[in-house]
């Protein structure tokens, strides 16, 4: 059962022998428990999410970010009109290029008052750690960098079609590009773009809020929280006991990385098992031994 | 040793009575103990249980920390098909997409499954809408705590004072007697490292394999 943060406070306030909070405020404890939190989800990536990030138009209603403030509903930044990346006008944009978009409203491209321009780079998930896969129509996709795309296809910013592939570079921090750029919108349940990540838990802040790791994992904040308040300087500071939370902290993570590790290694591999070839045939060769005498 | 025998000896080690503790409460010895009962058998794995699934048409992937009855799970051992009553092969979504296109949409009675983040369970091929379809599964989990006093820990008793030494180094430690707490979590790692050692160890004879014996 998941614990809530004022619980797991309560429970590191009890181990450190300090539950009148004299010497470490509940504030102070909860922000090491909610740092031990994140560190957990990016040390373990035990947190797993698929989520859909279909191909779209490229509507877009504002041309700079100081006017988000003036408009209810943003759907896109632009700064150029056209039908594809390469539009006549991206040579008199002065500013960041952002587009191209030809609408300023989902239903503009819906019912055809607008001609197709779909749209190449996504806004990733906020809690997203990392993509471990993404798919187009349930085909996985791969990922790719931009220099090796550059070399092979000096006009891939422009291209159109079906997703193959995708980048996370070039663009940001945050954002995917799909690559070929989408010809058309997801409909219904096929062209559907999911990617399938690891990420943080669910956000912690108040005392009620509920940890997303099971129970018997938010010992191992416990753990982080009493190591961190033993550790930090001031009254209290008692560095070998301090070590030894770290010592039992670390030994939970190094748990989960090796149950996820032993699940992996007891994986079978049957090679063509569903029929799917993946290299030639083997060349036909004549025997080893032809023509030649053998003694 | 019951659960009330290990609260005596924690407070016979803490030289306090206790019919009547002064220092420690009897609330705060259970609670060490059921702390140390759960870090050990976290550490060793020892509590190993099973729990059928329900599966649903067409979902490929199952969340082992709700759908198993009890968020008990640390890691499964094994899948059991119970109607084609055959174990599903460990797989991997790459090893998945290596061997075949679009996987995941794939109906049929589930042969394979893979573990996606920590407690993700996915299948395949996912289960077709057909029959009611269920399989089993059979994982390492956290025992319950230790309730009443005749309540015993589910593994052997000569690991039992590793127990007994968390519960006191967790107290200590609460009043800063840090000398002697990490002297006792130190003799509990010594008990958690040989319960492991015999957790992992259970076939410890090599077969004899004997034709036309």
């Amino acid at each position: 059962m998941a614990k809530t943060l004022a619980t797991v406070t309560t429970e590191v306030q009890t181990r450190l022998g300090d539950t009148a909070a004299s010497l470490w405020s509940a504030a102070e404890i909860q922000r090491y428990l909610i740092e031990g939190y994140s560190a957990i989800a990016f040390r373990t990536h035990c947190f797993w999410k698929e989520q859909f990030i279909n191909d779209a138009a490229a509507t877009a209603n504002i041309t700079a970010e100081w006017e988000r403030q003036y408009v209810s509903t943003v759907h896109g930044v632009f700064t150029f009109t056209g039908g594809t990346e390469n539009s006549w006008e991206r040579e008199y944009v002065t500013g960041p290029l952002l587009g191209p978009s030809n609408h300023t409203a989902d239903w503009e491209a819906t019912n055809g008052y607008a001609p197709f321009v779909g749209k190449a780079v996504y806004e990733l998930p906020s809690d997203l750690i990392q993509i471990e896969r993404a798919t187009w129509d349930n085909y996985r996709i791969d990922p790719l960098n931009s220099a090796e795309l550059q070399l092979a296809n000096s006009r891939y910013l422009f291209e159109t079609g079906n997703p193959r592939g995708y980048l996370m570079d070039g663009d940001g921090l945050r954002k995917l590009r799909k690559w070929p750029i989408p010809s058309a919108s997801a409909t219904g349940t096929t062209s559907n773009f999911k990617i399938e990540f690891s990420r943080q838990g669910s956000s912690v802040s108040d005392a009620t809020d509920e940890f997303e790791l099971p129970g018997r994992y938010s010992k191992y904040l416990r753990h982080y929280a009493c190591w961190r308040c033993l550790e930090r300087e001031g009254k209290g500071q008692d560095l070998p006991l301090a070590n030894f939370w770290k010592t039992l902290y670390e030994a939970g993570i190094g748990r989960m990385l090796e149950r996820k590790r032993l699940f992996r290694q007891r994986r079978i591999v049957t090679l063509k098992q569903f029929g799917r070839t993946r290299t030639a045939p083997p060349l036909a060769r004549l025997p080893w031994q032809y023509g030649r005498v053998v003694g | 040793m019951t659960f009330a025998e290990l609260q005596t000896e924690v407070f016979r080690r803490l030289d306090e009575d206790s019919s009547d503790p002064t220092f420690w409460s009897l609330a705060d010895v259970k609670e060490a103990l059921n702390d140390g009962y759960e870090e050990i058998s976290d550490a060793s794995e020892w509590y190993e249980t099973d729990s059928p699934i329900d599966l649903v048409a067409s979902q490929v992937y199952y969340d082992l920390t709700s759908v198993l009855g009890s968020n008990t799970i640390l890691s499964p051992k094994g899948i059991f098909n119970t109607t084609t009553e055959q174990w599903l092969d460990f797989t991997t979504d790459r090893d998945m997409d290596a061997e075949m296109l679009q996987w995941e949409i794939v109906d049929g009675e589930p042969q394979k499954c893979l573990l996606r983040g920590l407690w993700w369970l996915g299948l395949f091929p996912r289960p077709d809408s057909a029959t009611p379809r269920a399989v089993r599964v059979y994982y390492s989990a956290l025992p319950a705590p230790l309730v009443d006093g005749g309540d015993l820990p589910g593994f052997p008793e000569e690991f039992q004072y590793g127990l007994v030494h968390f519960a006191v180094g967790d107290l200590l430690a609460a009043e800063r007697s840090t000398e002697k707490a990490l002297g006792h979590f130190a003799e509990y790692g010594g008990y958690a490292a040989r319960l492991t050692k015999y957790v992992q160890g259970r076939i410890a004879v090599d077969r004899i394999t004997r034709l036309h014996g």
